[in-house]
């Protein structure tokens, strides 16, 4: 379920980057994010692990969408 | 007062018009390259839904870190020294968005924004637990429960200024209907003390509308 997810994420974020249309790029980086850690953190027992995990995806997350911002987004 | 000068956010609106004209053909490609390149300004934007996004994941980040500064830290934290630390987070936050606005001039690009709100957020829970004892403790002092809004509103009044979060205000105003419930019991005088907070809130909107209007005014017959 989750490299389904995963899968479908790439799919729509790809489409959306192809066609310059942001919302699908949101969409697909929410919606994406919030099933594969679903499915991630659902065996997780380990508080520590779970804030751990998302501070790191957080991070790498807010990282690789900063990144698209720059090539593909709004400069002032 | 303001983190953004006032030529600054002048020249984003003199682009976004630009580019609405552009849009409806009443400027030729050569017009709109000429005048975009005479409005250009460092401050760094993105459109709304990366916006919306690099929000949701800042807050998710900082949230994550604060749980899990407390996890490794503390086994069983009273809430003293949760509230205590709350108002330290809040202060770090709030460092950060000074920080993300003047070195990488971000401008309504939702880091920032998440970063301000979690200042806002942490300083009123963390007034609430270092000086209350918590959200649902019996101990709290008579009379100086309006701290909890009134931090809030302050806050968030503060934050509109500095950095022109219109939200902001509306979170202002959703404090103040907090506020009276702590001084009176009687409906009409806390719709009263309502009143009279936005009235005041309005007259002071209608100050700082007006003194940048005269600046902008002096700056354009400069």
């Amino acid at each position: 379920m989750a490299s389904l997810s995963h899968c479908h994420m790439r799919r729509i974020s790809c489409l959306g980057l192809k066609r310059r249309q942001f919302s699908f790029v949101a969409y697909a980086a929410v919606y994406g994010y919030v099933g594969v850690s679903a499915v991630l953190i659902r065996d997780m027992n380990d508080g520590t692990a779970i804030l751990g995990y998302f501070v790191f995806t957080g991070v790498v997350m807010l990282l690789a969408l900063v990144h698209i911002a720059r090539h593909f987004g709004r400069k002032a | 007062m303001r983190a953004y000068s006032a030529s600054r956010e002048e020249a984003l609106r003199a682009r976004d018009l630009l580019k609405d004209w552009r849009g409806e053909g009443l400027l030729t490609a050569e017009q709109y390259h000429r005048m975009e390149q005479e409005t250009v300004c460092e401050l760094r934007r993105t459109n709304i839904f990366l916006r919306l996004v690099l929000f949701f994941f800042t807050l998710i980040i900082v949230g994550a870190a604060v749980g899990l500064f407390f996890a490794v830290f503390f086994s069983h934290p009273g809430d003293q020294t949760i509230g205590i630390f709350l108002l330290i987070f809040a202060a770090l936050s709030y460092g950060a968005t000074e920080i993300a606005v003047s070195k990488a001039q971000l401008y309504r690009y939702g880091i920032e924004e998440a970063l301000a709100a979690c200042s806002v957020g942490f300083l009123c829970v963390g007034t609430q637990f270092a000086f209350f004892s918590g959200f649902f403790s019996s101990q709290t002092p008579v009379g100086t429960g309006f701290l909890v809004p009134a931090a809030g509103a302050i806050a968030s009044l503060w934050t509109w200024h500095r950095f022109g979060l219109p939200y902001a205000s509306l979170a202002a105003m959703i404090f103040a209907v907090w506020l009276p419930g702590y001084w009176t019991s009687s409906p009409t005088g806390q719709h009263l003390i309502v009143a009279a907070l936005y009235s005041a809130g309005l007259e002071d909107s209608e100050l700082c509308l007006s003194s940048s209007a005269k600046a902008w005014i002096t700056q354009t017959a400069q």
